[in-house]
C-alpha cells in the first residue's frame, strides 16, 4: 500500500511537471523586458497578490519581493501599456526627482511605481545636451517638432522648458525625427550607455509621436561621447556650458540629462504602499506623479481610469473592497454608506468596538482619550472595567455615555455622531488601563501577569515552542526554475537553451483537500491512540483473529 | 450606611490588589535575575523551503499538533491519576 502511494506521488508530480512546464516556459522576475513580454501576467499576479495582502510594513517583504532598478523600470512599462508606446519616462526638472506610474492592472488594481533617490543631480551628470542647431534656440512646441523632440506621453510633443532639462532613463528611448540621425550617424550624440539600447525607436510625424514598426535601434557601442559635466543656469538669461571642453550649450537651449544604468539602479524602485497612500495621488498618467501622501490625505483630484469607479473629479483608491471616490474632491464616497455610530454593547472594550466599525469597511483615524474617571463614587460609571467606552465623538457631535455629575448611564442618542465618510476620524473616550472599578463593579481583583521570558529553565518551554514552530509552516507547491543551457558538441553549438519553471501549484486546489483529508486522519489516530493508552479502550480487537476463529483454522471448526 | 460598605469594600480590594501586584513584581525582578538562555539557531532559508514543499504533500504541521495534544493530555492525565488513585483508595476505605 505504501508502494502504492509512493508510485501515485511520484505520478502525479511527474504529470504537474510536464504540465507546468508544456503550459509556460517561465518569466524571470527579474530581467523581464516590456517590449519582448508585455503582458507578463505572473509578475500583473504577483503584484495582485501584493495589493490584496500587503505586508506592513514596507520592510515585511523579502529582499525577493522588493526589486529595484530595471527590474521594476521593466515592470512598470511592462504593466502599463502607454508606456510601451509612449517611451516614458522623461521627466522635466532634474532637482527632486521624484516620479512614478501608476500602474493598472487587469483586474482594475493599481500598484505605484517611483524613481526615488536619485542623488546624481546637478552638475556633476555627465551630460548629453542637444545644441540649438540639434533643437534650436527656440524653446517653443513647434520649433521642436521640427527638430529632434522629446515625448511625454503618446502623441503628446513636450514642450521644452527654459533652462530646463529631461531625464532620459536608459533603456527608454530618445524620441528624435531621425533616429539614423542621431544614433547612427551621428556618433558624437551617443553615449556609452546607448540611448535607444532597448527602447524604441520612435519617429515624430507633425506634431504626433508615432512608434515606427521595428525599427529598434542601437546605438554602436564604439560611439562615445565626451564625458561632459553640464553647467548650467536656469532662465532665459542663463548660460549652459560643459565644464569639461567650455562648450557653450546656448541660454535657454534644451538639453537631455542622460543617467548611466548604475544611476538609474539606485534610483528606480516599485514600493506597493497601502491603499491610504495611492488615495493621495494627483494625476494617474504614466509620466508624471506626485508623491502620495503617508497620511490619510485623500486631497487632490485626479483623473480616474480603468476599472476604478471614481468620477472624473474624485480622488482614486486602489484597493477594490475599499474604493472611494471624493465628494467634491475631499472625502471618501462610493461604496461606503455613511453610518451613525452604534451603541457600545454593555461590557463591549474599545478594540471590540473598533473591530466591529472596521468591519464595515470604515478606515478613519481614531484618537484615544482617558477618561479621568472623576464620577461620583459608587456610580454605575465607576463600576467600569479599563476600556470601556465612556464617550465616543466625529467632529464636534458627541455621544457621552455616562453623565459627568452623576455618573448615571446616558440615553443613546436618536441622532448619534456619524461616521459620513470611510476616512471620517473618531475620537474614542475610555476606561483607563489603570483605573479599578469599585467594588460591586464586576472588576474586583485583577492578577497580575508575570512573564517567565525563556530565561533559564524556562527557556526550555521556549525551546520547545521554537522548535515546533519549524515545523508549523505553510504549504508551497514545489517551485523548480532552471535554464537548459546551449550546448557545444565538436564546435558545434546546438541552442536548446530555454528557461522553465515547473511549478506544481496547478494542484493547489486537490492538494489542499488531501491535506484536509490526511489531517482528519491523524486527528483520530491520535485520539484513537491515547483512548488505548490511558483508557483501556480496546474495541473488537484483531478483525483477522475473529476471522481465524470464525473459519477454526487451527482444526475442528467448519 | 450602603455608601460605607462600598468605601470599605473598595478598600480592601485595593489593598490586596497592591499586594499581589507587588508579589508580582517581587517575582518578575527575581526572574530577571535567572541567566537567559541561548536563543535557537534560526533556519537556513533552503530547509523552510524543502519544508514548505514537503508541507504541500504532508500535513507536518498537524503531525505535530497530535503529537503535541497527545503529550499533553498524557501528562496531564497522569498528574490527574494520582489524585483519582488517592480517592479511590480513600472511597475503599471508607
Amino acid at each position: 500500500m505504501r508502494r502504492l502511494a509512493l508510485t501515485a506521488t511520484v505520478l502525479v508530480a511527474t504529470c504537474c511537471s510536464y504540465l507546468a512546464v508544456g503550459a509556460s516556459p517561465a518569466h524571470a522576475y527579474t530581467g523581464y523586458n516590456p517590449l519582448t513580454d508585455p503582458k507578463n501576467t505572473t509578475i500583473v499576479d504577483n503584484w495582485l497578490r501584493d495589493l490584496d495582502h500587503p505586508p506592513a510594513p514596507a520592510s515585511a517583504y523579502t529582499q525577493a519581493e522588493t526589486i529595484t532598478g530595471w527590474d521594476a523600470a521593466y515592470e512598470a512599462a511592462g504593466t502599463f501599456p502607454d508606456l510601451l508606446t509612449a517611451a516614458a519616462p522623461i521627466v522635466t526638472g532634474t532637482v527632486g526627482l521624484y516620479t512614478g506610474w501608476k500602474i493598472g492592472t487587469p483586474l482594475g488594481n493599481w500598484l505605484y511605481t517611483k524613481i526615488v533617490g536619485d542623488t546624481t543631480v546637478g552638475p556633476t551628470i555627465p551630460a548629453l545636451y542637444w545644441t540649438p542647431s540639434k533643437c534650436g534656440t527656440s524653446t517653443s512646441k513647434t520649433d521642436w517638432n521640427g527638430g529632434n523632440s522629446l515625448i511625454q506621453g503618446t502623441g503628446t510633443v513636450q514642450s521644452c522648458t527654459v533652462g530646463g532639462s529631461a531625464i532620459l532613463a536608459e533603456g527608454f528611448s530618445l524620441v528624435l525625427n531621425s533616429v539614423d540621425t542621431f544614433c547612427a550617424a551621428s556618433t558624437t550624440h551617443c553615449s556609452g550607455n546607448s540611448l535607444a539600447e532597448g527602447g524604441h525607436a520612435i519617429t515624430i510625424t507633425g506634431a504626433n509621436a508615432t512608434e515606427a514598426a521595428g525599427t529598434v535601434k542601437a546605438c554602436p557601442s564604439t560611439a562615445q561621447i565626451a564625458p561632459c559635466t553640464l553647467v548650467y543656469t536656469s532662465g532665459s538669461t542663463g548660460t549652459t556650458r560643459c565644464s569639461t571642453d567650455g562648450t557653450s550649450v546656448a541660454a535657454g537651449a534644451c538639453f537631455v540629462v542622460l543617467r548611466s544604468r548604475a544611476a538609474m539602479l539606485s534610483a528606480v524602485q516599485i514600493q506597493p504602499s497601502t491603499s491610504t497612500e495611492y488615495a493621495g495621488a494627483t494625476n494617474t498618467n504614466n509620466t508624471s506623479y506626485s508623491s502620495p501622501s503617508t497620511v490619510n490625505d485623500n486631497a487632490g483630484a485626479e483623473t480616474c481610469v480603468g476599472n476604478n469607479a471614481c468620477n472624473a473629479s474624485g480622488n482614486c483608491a486602489l484597493d477594490p473592497t475599499s474604493t472611494y471616490c471624493s465628494d467634491s474632491g475631499t472625502h471618501a464616497t462610493g461604496p461606503w454608506a455613511p453610518i451613525y455610530l452604534p451603541q457600545p454593547l454593555p461590557g463591549e472594550t474599545v478594540p471590540q468596538y473598533i473591530e466591529r466599525l472596521r468591519a464595515r469597511t470604515w478606515l478613519g483615524g481614531i484618537t484615544l482619550l482617558e477618561d479621568p474617571m472623576s464620577y461620583p463614587s459608587g456610580s454605575p460609571a465607576m463600576q467600569l472595567n479599563p476600556q470601556q467606552i465612556t464617550k465616543l465623538q466625529v467632529g464636534t457631535t458627541a455621544a457621552t455615555l455616562y453623565d459627568p455629575l452623576t455618573g448615571e448611564p446616558r440615553t443613546w442618542p436618536t441622532t448619534p455622531p456619524q461616521l459620513k465618510y470611510a476616512d471620517t476620524d473618531l475620537t474614542i473616550t475610555e476606561v483607563p488601563d489603570t483605573f479599578v472599578p469599585e467594588g460591586g463593579g464586576g472588576g474586583g481583583l485583577h492578577f497580575p501577569t508575570v512573564s517567565f521570558g525563556c530565561q533559564f529553565p524556562f527557556g526550555f518551554i521556549c525551546w520547545a515552542q521554537d522548535i515546533t514552530g519549524w515545523f508549523n509552516v505553510s504549504p508551497a507547491a514545489p517551485d523548480f526554475d532552471f535554464t537548459i543551457p546551449d550546448q557545444t558538441v565538436a564546435g558545434h553549438t546546438f541552442h536548446v537553451g530555454s528557461h522553465y519553471d515547473v511549478n506544481l501549484n496547478v494542484m493547489d486546489s486537490y492538494m489542499s483537500v488531501w491535506r484536509t483529508i490526511l489531517s482528519v486522519v491523524i486527528w483520530i489516530g491520535g485520539l484513537y491512540y491515547l483512548a488505548v493508552k490511558l483508557l483501556g479502550f480496546h474495541p473488537g480487537g484483531d478483525p483477522g483473529e475473529a476471522l481465524d476463529d470464525g473459519l477454526d483454522l487451527d482444526g475442528g471448526g467448519v | 450606611m450602603g455608601w460605607f460598605a462600598s468605601w470599605l469594600l473598595s478598600g480592601i480590594v485595593t489593598l490586596v490588589q497592591t499586594i499581589l501586584d507587588a508579589l508580582a513584581t517581587a517575582a518578575s525582578a527575581i526572574l530577571s535575575l535567572l541567566p537567559a538562555m541561548p536563543s535557537l539557531p534560526s533556519l537556513p532559508t533552503p530547509f523552510i523551503t524543502a519544508e514548505s514543499w514537503v508541507a504541500w504533500f504532508f500535513p507536518v504541521g498537524t503531525v505535530v499538533d497530535v503529537l503535541a495534544t497527545v503529550l499533553t493530555l498524557w501528562v496531564i492525565w497522569f498528574v490527574a491519576a494520582i489524585g483519582l488513585k488517592w480517592a479511590r483508595i480513600i472511597g475503599s476505605n471508607a
